[in-house]
């Protein structure tokens, strides 16, 4: 039963999400199961719950990718870049005129941003000796203040509705989601949990150490660019479509190690799910708290998500060291 | 008792001068001008600086814009443009102010810094702070508040007579449901007007019923889609800059909500100066001719 409860609260909570808004749905079954036919429901509300979901669960996995690839418990998005470098990649496409944010061009920029960026952090936290954890956090908390000052810069100088605002890129928001916005963050959440699922065996093996996975078999750089690649993806097409959300990246792969151990072909689903159960909930508090408002999803991401994992880390605080 | 000259209300209603803009729904400064007086009357000051929104305005429409010699930025009228500017952005630059050589300085509860204000009063120039105005009620008190302050309150009489007899005159009969939008795209501020927008009264002003102001809180409240989806206004206006920030009328319908309403989905978007549309003050009797007929236009 433990091990249902995640997947149990995400249809739960999935459908509170749909349930409760901004406006009372009138005749709220009737409207459900007839698509279309109510637009609040069927083009605004039900699209935003759908995209908090496949963005919940691509930035749980993105996680997963970062902590698996650098065998750093610490590593998340946000932490190597990657989060800043994806918004930095999209607000460049935006601004050249391609491309428009929540489009599969602008998330395909988001991705390749996302992908230098984190390159560039594993590149220069090798730069002297075998790749450290220490070196690597810091180094990409370095790399993802420039990137995130950039974006801040761009935004504040180039007046373009369509490049967003810096609150957008560093708080996030599902607000401005759109039907025609989940095309593209669902082929890249595919791609990149294909790839996760492919190599997940590998990740196992990584977590044993560079040393231990290479005379175990394993091609270690060709794993690490894959999960650099998957990782890219994922957070790449949330990040260029929704902005930065916190923490997920972080708490999710967490969460999952708590309740499902260490093996990550179990964890590819279930770090999956409990991304999107904190993305829905999430944004459910954020759009019904503060009515007829909304509250940044960044902040409530943030509010839920810590002390869940300070929590958990009193609880059983050799969490990580299963790995 | 003032003298007074004779008197002409030159009351240009050029709501229908939207020939050039007849399929763009703006309402822009050249289709709209000001009530003003063109009597003649002693003032009981010579050298007068505004700081205070809408003030420069009013006292060229109370023919006192020969004793104008400072104004704000956010006085954008052609007339107006050979007036010195003494403020950065929306701060008062008191160096400016005082090299001017003013015996009277008008601000209002929004002028600052304070600290500008008071080296301005050190130097010994009289400063008066006028009402700020927000509906079509506050025109008359703040018009009587700068004809006081310059010693012509016959003039804000009479120019209080005129702004009243053009306003009554535009009631549409269809009550069409209407909703001011606030945005700047560009910081990602999307609002929707509420009571006290300022907005409110003018669509009351034309006979249509403001959405936002029947049924959310605060004068200015966070648009959300699902709100805006279920104010469902038949026709929404808009700031032309607030417009131009969101990427026109096609940004506008591509934002969650929008593309819902009967507004959206007949493209009944009207675009007003952003300067004019909250001015209240002597052009709001045209602007409110103007609105009138382009909502009649956009219902269509």
């Amino acid at each position: 039963m433990k091990k249902l409860a995640p997947a149990i609260a995400l249809l739960l909570a999935s459908f509170i999400a749909v349930y409760v808004g901004a406006v009372q749905i009138d005749n709220f079954w009737a409207a459900l199961l007839s698509p279309g036919s109510n637009e609040i429901l069927w083009q605004i509300r039900i699209p935003r719950v759908v995209a908090g979901l496949i963005v919940g669960a691509s930035l749980a996995l993105a996680g997963l990718m970062a902590q698996g690839a650098c065998n750093n418990a610490l590593a998340e998005p946000s932490i190597l870049g990657t989060t800043a470098g994806a918004s930095l990649g999209t607000v460049l496409a935006v601004l050249t005129g391609l491309v428009q944010v929540g489009s599969v061009g602008a998330i395909v920029c988001g991705a390749l941003g996302a992908l230098v960026a984190t390159s560039l952090t594993f590149k220069l936290a090798n730069l002297r000796s075998q790749l450290s954890s220490f070196a690597l956090i810091i180094v990409g908390i370095a790399v993802s203040a420039i990137f995130t000052a950039i974006v801040g810069l761009l935004s504040a100088m180039v007046t373009r509705a369509d490049a967003r605002s810096i609150s957008f890129w560093n708080f996030g928001s599902l607000a401005l989601i759109t039907r025609e916005n989940l095309m593209g963050i669902t082929i890249t959440a595919i791609i990149g949990g294909a790839i996760a699922w492919k190599i997940s065996p590998s990740l196992d093996r990584l977590s044993l150490g560079d040393a231990t996975a290479f005379h175990l078999g394993e091609d270690v750089p060709r794993v690490r660019f894959l999960a650099l690649v998957a990782l890219s993806l994922l957070a790449g097409g949330a990040v260029s479509t929704v902005g930065s959300i916190a923490f997920i990246g972080l708490a999710a792969p967490h969460i999952a190690r708590f309740i499902y151990g260490p093996t990550h072909r179990k964890l590819i689903l279930h770090t999956a799910i409990i991304g999107a159960l904190l993305v829905v909930v999430a944004d459910t508090l954020s759009r019904t708290l503060a009515q007829p408002g909304e509250l940044p999803i960044g902040l409530v991401t943030s509010l839920i998500g810590a002390p869940v994992l300070i929590a958990l880390v009193s609880v059983k605080n050799n969490v990580w060291k299963t790995q | 008792m003032k003298r007074l000259g004779v008197i002409a209300l030159v009351i240009v209603l050029t709501g229908c001068a939207n020939s050039q803009n007849s399929q763009s729904n703006t309402i822009s400064q050249s289709d709209v001008s000001a009530i003003s007086l063109d009597s003649t009357t002693p003032f009981s000051v010579s050298r007068v600086v505004v700081l205070a929104n809408g003030v420069a305005e009013i006292m060229t429409s109370l023919n006192a814009r020969s004793i104008l010699v400072g104004r704000d930025i956010s006085s954008t009228e052609k007339t107006l443009e050979s007036i010195p500017v003494v403020t950065s952005g929306h701060q008062v630059l008191p160096e400016k102010v005082i090299a001017l050589k003013p015996d009277l300085v008008i601000i209002d509860a929004s002028t600052g810094p304070k600290s500008a204000i008071d080296q301005i009063r050190s130097a010994g120039i009289k400063v008066v702070q006028t009402p700020e105005s927000w509906t079509l009620v506050d025109i008359a008190i703040k018009v009587s508040a700068v004809a006081e302050a310059i010693g012509a309150p016959a003039q804000g009489v009479l120019l209080n007579a005129a702004i009243a007899g053009a306003i009554q005159s535009s009631q549409l009969s269809s009550k069409p449901r209407i909703a001011f939008l606030y945005l700047r795209g560009t910081s990602s501020i999307y609002l929707i007007g509420g009571a006290g927008s300022g907005a409110d009264s003018l669509i009351s002003a034309i006979g249509g019923v403001d959405v936002g102001a029947v049924s959310l809180p605060r004068p200015f409240n966070t648009m959300t889609a699902e709100s805006l989806a279920a104010l469902d206004p038949e026709v929404i206006i808009v700031m032309t800059k607030g417009l131009q920030s969101v990427g026109g009328v096609s940004g506008l319908l591509k934002l969650p909500g929008v593309a819902q309403t009967r507004a959206g989905k007949s493209q009944a978007i009207i675009d007003v100066d952003d300067s004019l549309l909250l001015s209240f003050g002597p052009r709001t009797p045209s602007l409110v001719v103007a609105l009138s007929q382009k909502v009649s236009a956009v219902l269509k």
